[in-house]
């Protein structure tokens, strides 16, 4: 090791080495396919549909993985938070330098990986303005840097304080695209540049300010805000009784540590995001339907993501074992699993609430429902009985996905063994991208048999989903047979009634829903889709993977 | 060594032939242990001997891989949780939740024990001066200590687990540590199993004692009769010896010049016709103290090999 | 009660704890039918095991320096010690042994310790 340099990028590298090769092997796949599928094949439509969505997917992915190496902090004991590395401090080097070495490193870093994308996959120019993006992938690189170092104690504002500068950063970096809408000084690229760069300055500033408070024993833990929420929550009623059970503490228990994460965020996006979007839009009628739609889709990626640390047995840790306070507890594996559905399930609801409530207030109100009216009236002539019942039905089927994004995952977290997670997750990536990439390769071929043959490929096309579906239903219960063996009957009997309730529900409403004509005869579609919606399997599998986790 | 083996219906912690390896490292080599009702039994031994991976495997934890692990006749990872509901534990680091308030971990606890005391809980509460609106992660090592022992005694378990819980603390908090112990045990038929480097607390409160070295078993029994077995003799020779005498069967001999002394478990040799052919007289005859006695085994090789003298 | 018990010492904690009761009935300051704390309440207090302080008060009673009373708890006996004289005298040799072994160690002859034994006892009849 000759410089500081070198042995700060060297233990970067150390510990991020599998998270820089998967980064690094997504840019080579998606640069080989670009290499080898010939010219006349990109061209084709279906192609073109198929692989911009693919390479933007992986590209994004391997951007916060790169990302996520730089994630430059360490846990310190002392001080209980997760900031800059805590030992750094002894070492004989200025301040300034070892908040720059690391920025440096990776904004380098990304900055490689992002013209690898640019000049091996998408050669033919499809990303306007390539600079300018360049621009502001470093500048937010050293934005998140210095958010993480600087709110290093205040765990939940950090969160939300970086949720709120991915989602602004995407807008910064669209800004220019706005011209046309906008002719506003603020949207030429020339302008922007020099000012997103000086915000990259001034977050170097504020991260060195907060590092050098924290190697001199500064860097509060409990601010203002803070202690105040705490003697709030002190003054709030709270319940002074026993508890009724040991189920029910264990509830009490999952609700303050994880309830809370999914209503917030979803309260959180309806006033920073949708509230003032909705207002500057009010007199749009095209965008009333658009903003309806991702306002619905919203708590759905939020609860996918938050799914993610959800499963684990305790949210806020790194890894997903069970501490010993946790498998001390007399209690049996299925109740802990059972209080974690429970709190997911009032989380969801809270969330559903907060964005049924926003709508109440909006749409009478200030919105321009021209358009939306138009359809919900063309919607009424098509299903003047069942509207209502398809209405209220999609709703609670919305809800139910919510709950089964948040629970769906509890046997691969809840057994603790990260291998288990990582493939998870690589099969939820992977297998849509082999399959956009399968479409992809043979896009010519689909074109050709789609402009030809339309019926016999829209039969085939039905069939074929038809025999998937069948088997991924027999699947599913051959697999439930034997997860929900191990379980008690009466809990069995409990689920059970829960998981054909919720199945009738969708089966109703795929029948209502499905349009009176059914030219192509997808009924019976529906009602082997709807009998996947509802976890089942899954869920009998948890108790046992606790188990493994509790006793190794 | 013989070790008693009553019946696993009267021990409150039956152990029998248990291993257990993490990969090449065997943590635990056949170890058999049986911790009758009513009485505290103290387990010693270095860092790394396995004390808390034995622990684990009484609170299932751990599964055994080989042979059988019962507490209160029951299999602790088959049945958990009527196992842990008879069981106050206590560990070194305890992991309490540090959002919790104190009430809030009293009241959480209390849930799980339908046998919690909460006026024996309040009593503890204010002896320990532990202040019910803080929260836990605001508490000093000593008061988190003391938080996690009133959650383990509360409810007057049937068994008291301690793995190593003085360690770092100050004398006042090992204090209350040790009075609990003893509070337990005064109760009939309550027992205390408990880990520690602190071979005073130990001597002080135990009633049996067992010694871990390097996975194995190499003491096991009552205090007073392991304390009574081993003898420290300091050896007086004619001429200054330049290096350590060789004493078949000696624990530990340390010493310089003329002056030696000899640490061996009594029964296992006859040290006056050896000292005699050495050409060194016996000076002095002592029992051990537990330190000593640790020592001397914790340095000396496992039994059936070669005893390795200390210099 | 005050006992102090030191576990660092090489004598066994029983032992110790015999021996300071000895010596407060010796000195006067434990008076005749007066009560001994329970078992229990003595182990919480010098934080050792009951079945140490359990083996102590035996250790007393066949000493004859303390009775029990069922139920009522343990008092210091009021009549004489009920050990024979033998096994008294007996006691006193092994004390006798240490103490003359010492002062040989120590270079005191056997007047000066003699000297020093009648003025030990005239100090501790005049304290009481």
């Amino acid at each position: 090791m000759h410089s500081p340099l070198t042995a700060l990028a060297w233990e970067i590298w150390q510990r991020g080495r599998r998270a820089a090769q998967l980064a690094l092997g997504c840019a080579g796949l998606c640069a080989l396919i670009n290499l080898a599928v010939p010219e006349p094949v990109r061209a084709a439509d279906t192609a073109q549909a198929v692989f911009g969505p693919l390479f933007g997917l992986l590209m994004v992915l391997s951007l916060f993985l790169s990302m996520g190496i730089f994630n430059y902090t360490e846990y310190s004991a002392s001080r209980e938070w997760n900031g800059f590395p805590y030992r750094l401090f002894a070492l004989p080097i200025r301040t300034w330098k070892l908040v720059l070495l690391p920025m440096l490193l990776g904004v380098a870093a990304v900055e490689l990986l992002y013209l690898a994308w640019i000049k091996l996959v998408w050669t033919h120019h499809e990303i306007p303005k390539p600079e300018w993006f360049a621009v502001v992938l470093g500048a937010y690189l050293v934005s998140y840097l210095a958010v993480l170092w600087s709110l290093a104690g205040f765990r939940i504002l950090r969160l939300l304080v970086l949720g709120l500068g991915g989602v602004s950063s995407i807008l910064v970096a669209l800004l220019p695209f706005f011209s046309g809408i906008f002719p506003s000084p603020w949207c030429s690229e020339r302008r922007d540049i020099p000012l997103v760069l000086g915000m990259a300055v001034l977050a170097y500033g504020v991260a060195w300010g907060a590092v050098a408070r924290q190697r001199c024993g500064g860097g509060r833990r409990h601010s203002r805000i803070k202690a105040l929420a705490e003697r709030l929550s002190d003054r709030l009623p709270r319940r002074t009784g026993a508890f009724a059970s040991p189920a029910g503490a264990q509830f009490w228990f999952e609700w303050r540590r994880t309830g809370l994460l999914l209503p917030l965020y979803a309260a959180l996006a309806l006033a920073a995001i949708f509230g003032p979007c909705s207002w500057i839009f009010r007199h749009d009628p095209q965008y009333t339907l658009l903003m309806l739609v991702r306002l619905l889709v919203t708590p759905l990626i939020l609860a996918f993501a938050i799914g993610k640390a959800f499963i684990k047995p305790e949210l806020w840790s790194g890894d997903a074992a069970l501490t010993a306070f946790q498998a001390t507890r007399p209690l049996p594996d299925g109740e802990f699993v059972i209080s974690k559905m429970k709190s997911a399930a009032l989380s969801t609801a809270l969330a559903w609430l907060f964005v049924l409530g926003f709508m109440a207030l909006w749409l009478p109100l200030w919105a321009d429902t021209t358009d939306l009216n138009r359809l919900l009236g063309g919607f009424r002539l098509s299903y003047p009985q069942s509207w209502l019942a398809i209405l209220v039905l999609s709703f609670a089927g919305l809800a139910v996905l919510t709950w089964r994004c948040l629970v769906s995952g509890l046997w691969v977290g809840l057994s603790g063994k990260r291998s288990l997670m990582i493939a998870t997750s690589c099969l939820q990536v992977g297998l849509p991208a082999s399959l956009m990439l399968a479409a992809g390769l043979c896009s010519q071929g689909i074109d050709a048999a789609v402009r030809e043959h339309p019926n016999e490929v829209r039969a085939a096309m039905v069939s074929a989903a038809g025999w998937l579906l069948a088997l991924a239903v027999a699947a599913k219960l051959g697999w439930a047979v034997w997860a929900w063996s191990k379980i008690t009957p009466r809990r069995t009997r409990q689920y059970l009634l829960l998981w054909s309730g919720a199945t009738l529900g969708f089966v109703a409403l795929g029948m209502l829903a499905s349009p009176r004509e059914d030219l192509w005869r997808v009924e019976h579609l529906y009602v082997l889709a709807a009998l996947l919606m509802f976890p089942l399997a899954r869920i009998g599998m948890a108790p046992r993977a606790l188990a493994g986790n509790r006793h190794r | 060594m013989n070790f008693p083996s009553p019946s696993s219906a009267e021990s409150v912690i039956s152990i029998t032939g248990l291993t257990r390896r993490f990969g090449p490292k065997t943590a635990l080599n056949d170890v058999s242990l049986y911790v009758p009702p009513g009485g505290v039994f103290g387990l010693v031994g270095e860092n790394g001997a396995g004390k808390t991976t034995l622990i684990k495997h009484l609170l299932g934890l751990f599964r055994a891989e080989t042979g059988e692990v019962r507490v209160f006749g029951l299999d602790p990872v088959a049945e958990p949780v009527a196992v842990l509901g008879g069981i106050g534990y206590l560990s070194e680091q305890p992991d309490l939740p540090g959002w919790m308030r104190v009430d809030e971990l009293l009241r959480y606890t209390q849930a799980f024990y339908p046998n919690w005391d909460p006026a024996y809980a309040e009593q503890l509460r204010v002896q320990f001066g532990l202040n019910p609106t803080q929260r836990i992660s605001t508490l000093s090592k000593g008061q988190r200590a003391k938080a996690g022992l009133l959650a383990a005694q509360a409810h007057r378990p049937k068994l008291l687990l301690l793995d190593e819980p003085s360690s770092g603390l100050d004398p006042m908090v090992r204090r209350d540590i040790l009075e609990a112990v003893i509070r337990t045990v005064a109760d009939e038929g309550r027992t205390v199993f408990f880990s520690s480097h602190l071979l005073e607390e130990i001597e002080r409160v135990s009633d049996q004692v067992a010694m871990l070295h390097q996975g194995q078993i190499v003491l096991c029994g009552p205090l007073d009769e392991i304390k009574a077995r081993h003898r420290r003799y300091t050896l007086h020779f004619e001429k200054a010896q330049v290096k350590s005498p060789a004493i078949a069967g000696a624990l530990r001999i340390s010493g310089s010049g003329k002056e030696w002394t000899v640490v061996c478990n009594g029964a296992g040799i006859n040290l006056p016709p050896l000292a005699a052919g050495l050409g060194a007289r016996i000076v002095g005859e002592q029992i051990p103290s537990l330190n000593e006695i640790f020592e001397a085994h914790a340095g000396a090789a496992l039994p059936g090999q070669p005893a390795a003298p200390l210099s | 009660m005050q006992i102090h018990i030191s576990s660092s010492d090489g004598v066994p904690i029983y032992l110790q704890i015999v021996n300071q009761v000895k010596h407060l009935v010796a000195a006067g300051r434990l008076a005749p039918a007066e009560e001994i704390p329970p078992i229990r309440a003595l182990a919480e207090q010098l934080v050792v095991n009951p079945s140490t302080v359990a083996r102590a008060y035996l250790e007393l009673e066949r000493a004859g320096i303390v009775t029990k009373r069922h139920g009522s708890g343990t008092y210091v006996s009021t009549s004489p010690s009920t050990l024979s004289r033998r096994e008294k005298i007996r006691v006193l040799t092994q004390r006798m042994d240490a103490l003359l072994a010492e002062a040989g160690n120590l270079d005191i002859d056997l007047s000066e310790v003699l000297e020093l034994a009648r003025e030990r006892h005239e100090t501790m009849h005049a304290k009481k």
